[in-house]
């Protein structure tokens, strides 16, 4: 037993010194499989990663998983039924509402909404959460880009007519908080009917800030979404689950609503017809009641009239009967009486007259009075009635938090590319890895040959010997992939989550956890590569008698290559170049290893130069070459055609405007059959002067396009997202208008937004109506800020400009945008470098050992140390050459492919790759290969021509 | 033989000593011995001798940690690096026990491949020609039979134009009657061109072929004949 175990230990000190030995082929493969399983396992892990991170911080802000509106608000009611709905954790109703904000002339529309205290977090960074009405709570990025600051007063206009109920008790706040809002990520604010149809930024008041018997939307939280990571299908599945018996639920609330709202405007309009009725009978009695007084009046006056004439009848009868003497001073006085009492009567009766025609004169206004007022009510209720009529029904929307909340989609989108990223990249550079380990461990196993040999003619069974080997790429592997994802799943992510941060400025949770299962997939995969390798290897060589391995392995034949048989070429080579052409031939396991890995690798820079290209070439050529504005400047909402032909005149005469034109610019939905897309209407009044402002030509081949009304030119980005070509056609749907159809006739190059270009005599056919203009366009004789800001200045002393914007101003936003994919950029080359450095490193490192014998003889020869070198220089810089032109090909198709699936929909990558890029490429290989060579230098100096000639003795 | 060219090879005091940790092993240990130019001088010894390790100081290829070697009035101990490549590009033709040559190149490029570094070579077709390959100068090596690949090996040797001549142990790889023809050639060589040959052997019974018989043991020469009539290697049985 000794024997055996002497057996044992003998052979594992020659495992551990065969380690130290060669400590620089097994650090190489340790760092080549580090490398393959960090890069593989880091970018698959970055889409996981960027979900939870993204998760984590709707958690910790409580973000709502559903969003319920209608179009004739909620009720209390309603939201009692909602909270009872199966699976619906809680709801949380509240108001909301647009405004234009105005300081001085510069009015921008803000969202307004209620504060709530559990869901839909906010975060201060300045100031505080409003404590009572009066205080509003403002967005960051609104307040910086907009100079307003902690104490300042907002003044909110609603747009409402006059008489029109508005939403908010008052119309000014002051800004108690500055901050951010889980409900809006990036820098989306939303769309709107105010202004030029863009919110700016949002608001946040207390509740009893607003004035409404109905709430205005209503946020919802779904059972069990909370323990779900975002942008999940799981989350996905759980919410929809809820939001579809919503729906059904939101249907029948809708119609009750409707019901109700009908039927009690029906009752008021009953209550006023009746009203009206007794009215209009009231009215009637009295002047029944008048005309009956008027008659008693008459009759009273007829009486009065008969009794004078029978009076003065009696009288003229006592005067006649006056011839007696005796009675005649009684007859006198009673004649006098008598002719009193006519008297008497006379003047009631001219009394009694005249009260009869003041009275009946007044009582003729009255009427009339009256039935005026009975035609008014008459008229308003036939229009109260109209009005019912042309009540709809409500329209309910249960939005899930893609359409919710801004910019939610494009942050899981994000996570979507990176995963497509994941699946190409990594695996270029995983096989490139793969195969450089697996190369080397085969060569190892056919350098130990004779040892091999000489451990099988002493008696050691195949296990025995092999288990040194598998050790070996066992624990080189295990290391490296140890490392790789202990680094790689750590490190990659965070930079890519960082780079992408930028767009989400406030979203500051980064949960990186260690994702298991793509370091196991790497690390096993590679362990099958470089096991695999070494136990076939090992096959190869214990097939052989003992032997034959203990003789040195009979050399590989020298061949003619095919490049020998065009003798002119053949000819003109010195001889050294010769054997250099046919060594690369010759050994074509290692020919296409090293073409792979220098391919791969300068692919990979090209594509990271490519992709710095293309990112940063669209800001250039979007408002250098395709947008020619320099500024924009926004009419108020209600300014009349001569407002604006006198804004018009004073850019007439200002000297520093080189030209301007007319525009109605606002945001329009586009419809398909699934998706739906926001795209800017752009309609130019002068539509001659189309070119000056705006190129529309081909990306491809630079035509020009004309714009006719026929149809509409819509930009290349939202027609590849809505799936429409030329010739197709889309519906548009704009707030208060109705939907239209148009067709296609050319689709621009464009590579910010999107656009729909609309000539005005097609917009008056489709909507009946001329267009409003709402803005002006711009263009400066200079291009400096001072010139700008001077225009600008003028401009917004002119009360009917309420907006500006400045081109410039918006291509540096972008292009700091743009900034933060140089890092993942540069994560690429640096990659890609490393990848090149240890392959060529590695290749040269096996390509020496195994030609120890041929370098040595040159030396015995008499060659110098640098002829030595150069011997092997050439073969590197023929390989280098060829894998360069391999890795141009390579990397142009990489670099389309990776351009389509990192692009944010909001804009359109250039396919370019300038010519520098190729250049840079090309010279970081060379600059590696060279690198490399010299460290082979080295190398080749310290070969011993003793040991490397020493015959088997 | 001619004597001009006197001491034309000089070892004196030569010690080559391994030290590995506290072992120091002494592969020469102060050798001594002179070879005059023109001479045919075979070396023998048992294994582990310093055989090899006296030809590859002489070669260049190896440094003696002490001593002086004295090669054509110049003191090879002395030279850095650099020179001593020089001298073996310069002077020295070696040949090998397993050929060494280039796998890749034809018998005429593996001969061209030495001149092309040579101040003052001999025309590489003429040279195979001497050796009798003149139907192989386009052959792989691995075409090649080993006698005939020997016969390159020392084809490349000879084009040079060296000062000297080292063969260590050239037909060890050989059979009996390949091994003779290509001594043959050797000593040809030698005789027609006057250029010093030196090779090594542990087969003494080529001994009596050389001008000098040097027997080196332990690393020292045991002893150091001189054949007054060497006999033709066709005459030597073993």
């Amino acid at each position: 037993m000794v024997g055996a175990a002497m057996k044992k230990s003998a052979l594992k000190k020659e495992f551990v010194m065969e380690i130290k030995k060669s400590v620089s082929r097994f650090l190489s493969i340790l760092f080549i499989v580090a490398l393959g399983v960090a890069f593989f396992s880091g970018i698959q892990s970055t889409a996981p990663d960027m979900r939870y991170s993204a998760d984590e911080y709707f958690d910790q802000h409580g973000l709502a998983d559903l969003k319920v509106i209608s179009t004739l608000g909620l009720t209390q009611e309603n939201i009692e039924t909602l909270s009872t709905i199966e699976g619906v954790e809680a709801v949380y109703p509240g108001y909301m509402t647009d405004v234009l904000c105005g300081v001085e002339n510069s009015e921008k529309v803000l969202h307004v909404e209620c504060m709530f205290s559990e869901v839909n977090g906010i975060d201060v960074i300045e100031g505080e959460l409003p404590q009572k009405e009066g205080e509003c709570f403002l967005d960051a990025r609104f307040a910086e880009m907009n100079g307003y600051e902690l104490g300042d007063i907002l003044t909110f206009s609603e747009g409402k007519q006059d008489g029109e109920k508005t939403l908010l008790k008052g119309t000014t706040y002051t800004v108690c908080g500055i901050g951010s809002s889980s409900a809006y990520i990036s820098f989306d604010r939303g769309s709107t009917t105010l202004g030029t149809g863009e919110v700016s930024g949002f608001v946040y008041v207390l509740p009893e800030n607003f004035d409404s018997k109905v709430y205005s939307c209503a946020y919802l939280t779904v059972e069990g979404a909370r323990d779900l990571t975002a942008y999940t299908e799981e989350y996905d599945e759980c919410v929809q689950k809820v939001r579809d018996i919503l729906e059904t639920e939101t249907q029948r609330m809708g119609k009750e609503r409707y019901e109700e709202i009908l039927s009690e405007a029906k009752g008021s309009l009953a209550n006023a017809n009746r009203e009206l009725a007794s009215g209009k009978r009231e009215l009637q009695s009295e002047i029944d009641d008048v005309k009956e007084q008027l008659r008693s009046g008459r009759l009273e006056i007829l009486e009065g009239e008969k009794a004078i004439w029978d009076g003065e009848q009696e009288l003229a009868e006592a005067k006649e009967g006056l011839a007696d003497s005796q009675m005649q001073i009684l007859a006198k006085q009673i004649i006098a009486a008598g002719e009193e009492k006519i008297n008497n009567g006379k003047i009631e009766l001219a009394d009694g007259q005249r009260r009869y025609a003041e009275g009946k004169s007044e009582a003729e206004r009255q009427i009339e009075e009256a039935q005026e007022t009975i035609l008014d009510g008459e008229q308003k209720i036939a229009d109260a009635q109209r009005e019912i009529d042309e009540i709809e029904e409500p329209t309910w929307y249960v939005w899930n938090r893609d359409n919710a909340f801004m910019d939610y989609t494009s942050c899981g989108e994000n996570a979507e590319r990176m995963r497509n990223i994941g699946e190409v990249f990594p695996v270029i550079f995983f096989l490139v890895a793969a195969l450089v380990s697996l190369t080397t461990m085969t060569r190892m196993v056919e350098e130990e040959r004779t040892q091999i040999g000489t451990l099988k003619a002493l008696g050691y069974g195949k296990m025995a010997i092999m288990w040194k080997y598998l050790g070996y790429a066992f624990l080189a592997t295990i290391l490296g992939s140890v490392l790789g994802i202990l680094v790689g799943e750590k490190i990659l992510p965070f930079i890519i989550i960082y780079a992408y941060g930028i767009m989400f400025p406030y979203m500051d949770s980064m949960v990186i956890p260690y994702n298991i299962g793509y370091g196991l997939i790497a690390s096993i995969a590679a362990l099958v590569c470089t096991m695999g390798a070494t136990l076939a290897s090992c096959y190869r060589e214990l097939a052989d008698t003992p032997a034959v391995l203990m003789r040195p392995p009979a050399p590989k034949q020298g061949k003619r290559v095919w490049l020998e048989y065009l003798p002119f070429l053949w000819k003109r080579l010195s001889f050294t170049w010769k054997s250099t052409v046919r060594n690369l031939f010759r050994y074509k396991k290692r020919f296409f290893m090293t073409i792979l890995g220098i391919g791969g690798s300068m692919a990979m820079m090209l594509v990271g130069f490519g992709l710095r290209d293309s990112i940063m070439d669209i800001v250039r050529l979007q408002y250098k070459e395709i947008q020619l504005h320099d500024g924009m400047a926004v009419f108020e909402e209600d300014s009349t055609p001569e407002e604006r032909e006198q804004v018009m005149d004073q850019l007439a005469q200002m000297e520093n405007i080189e030209g301007y034109g007319e525009v109605l610019m606002k945001k329009i939905t586009l419809q398909d059959e699934k998706k739906s897309r926001d795209v800017y209407l752009f309609v130019l009044k002068e539509i001659e002067d189309l070119d000056q402002f705006v190129k529309l030509r081909s990306r491809t081949t630079k035509e020009a396009y004309t714009l006719d009304d026929e149809g509409i030119i819509l930009t290349e980005k939202i027609a590849k997202l809505l799936g429409v070509s030329v010739g197709d056609t889309v519906m548009i749907e704009d707030g208060g208008q109705k939907t239209v159809e148009v067709k296609i006739s050319h689709i621009a190059e464009n590579y910010l937004q999107h656009y729909l270009y609309m000539t005005p005599s097609l917009y008056e056919k489709l909507y009946g109506q001329e267009p409003e203009y709402n803005s002006v366009l711009f263009q400066s004789t200079q291009k400096d800020t001072e010139t700008r800001n001077r225009i600008g200045e003028k401009l917004l002393q002119d009360k009917n400009v309420v907006n500006l914007s400045y081109t410039a101003s918006l291509e540096k936003r972008v292009n700091d945008m743009l900034g933060s994919l140089n890092i993942v950029i540069i994560v690429l080359i640096v990659s890609a470098g490393m990848l090149a450095f240890v392959v060529l490193y590695n290749l040269n490192n096996v390509n020496i050992n195994e030609r120890k014998r041929e370098l040595a003889t040159l030396k015995v020869l008499g060659f110098y140390d640098a002829e030595v070198s150069s011997y092997v220089y050439r073969e590197n810089i023929l390989l280098t050459i060829i894998g360069a032109v391999v890795g141009v090909g390579l990397g142009i198709f990489l670099h389309r492919y990776i351009v389509v699936t990192v692009e944010i929909d909001m804009c359109m990558f250039g396919r370019n790759i300038e010519f520098a890029s190729y250049v840079f490429s090309v010279l970081l290989t060379f600059a590696f290969s060279m690198i490399v060579n010299v460290f082979m230098h080295f190398k080749l100096k310290k070969i011993d021509m003793v040991e490397s000639l020493k015959s088997v003795e | 033989m001619q004597n001009q060219g006197k001491d034309f090879v000089r070892m004196e005091k030569v010690s080559k000593v391994y030290r590995m940790g506290e072992i120091e092993i002494r592969a020469v240990d102060e050798i001594e011995f002179s070879i005059d130019q023109g001479e045919f001088v075979v070396i023998v010894g048992p294994s582990g001798a310093g055989k090899t390790t006296v030809l590859n100081i002489l070669g260049g290829m190896d440094t003696a940690t002490s001593g002086h070697v004295w090669v054509d009035g110049n003191d090879i101990a002395q030279y850095s690096a650099k020179q001593l490549i020089s001298y073996r590009r310069d002077d020295i033709g070696f040949v090998f026990q397993f050929y060494n040559l280039i796998p890749n190149l034809t018998a005429l490029e593996n001969v061209e491949l030495a001149l092309q570094i040579c101040k003052d070579p001999l025309d590489a077709e003429k040279v195979l020609n001497e050796v009798g390959l003149k139907e192989r100068l386009n052959n792989f090596p691995a075409q090649l039979s080993g006698g005939e690949q020997q016969r390159v090996s020392i084809a490349r040797a000879l084009a040079k134009n060296p000062k000297l001549l080292l063969c260590d142990e050239p037909t060890g790889a050989l059979d009996y009657q390949t091994g003779k023809a290509i001594l043959k050639l050797l000593q040809d060589m030698c005789r027609q061109r006057g250029m010093t040959v030196i090779v090594i052997t542990h087969n003494s019974a080529l001994a009596p072929m050389a001008d000098r018989v040097i027997k080196i043991k332990n690393g020292k020469v045991s002893s150091m004949k001189m054949n007054e009539h060497p006999t033709n290697v066709e005459e030597i049985e073993w």
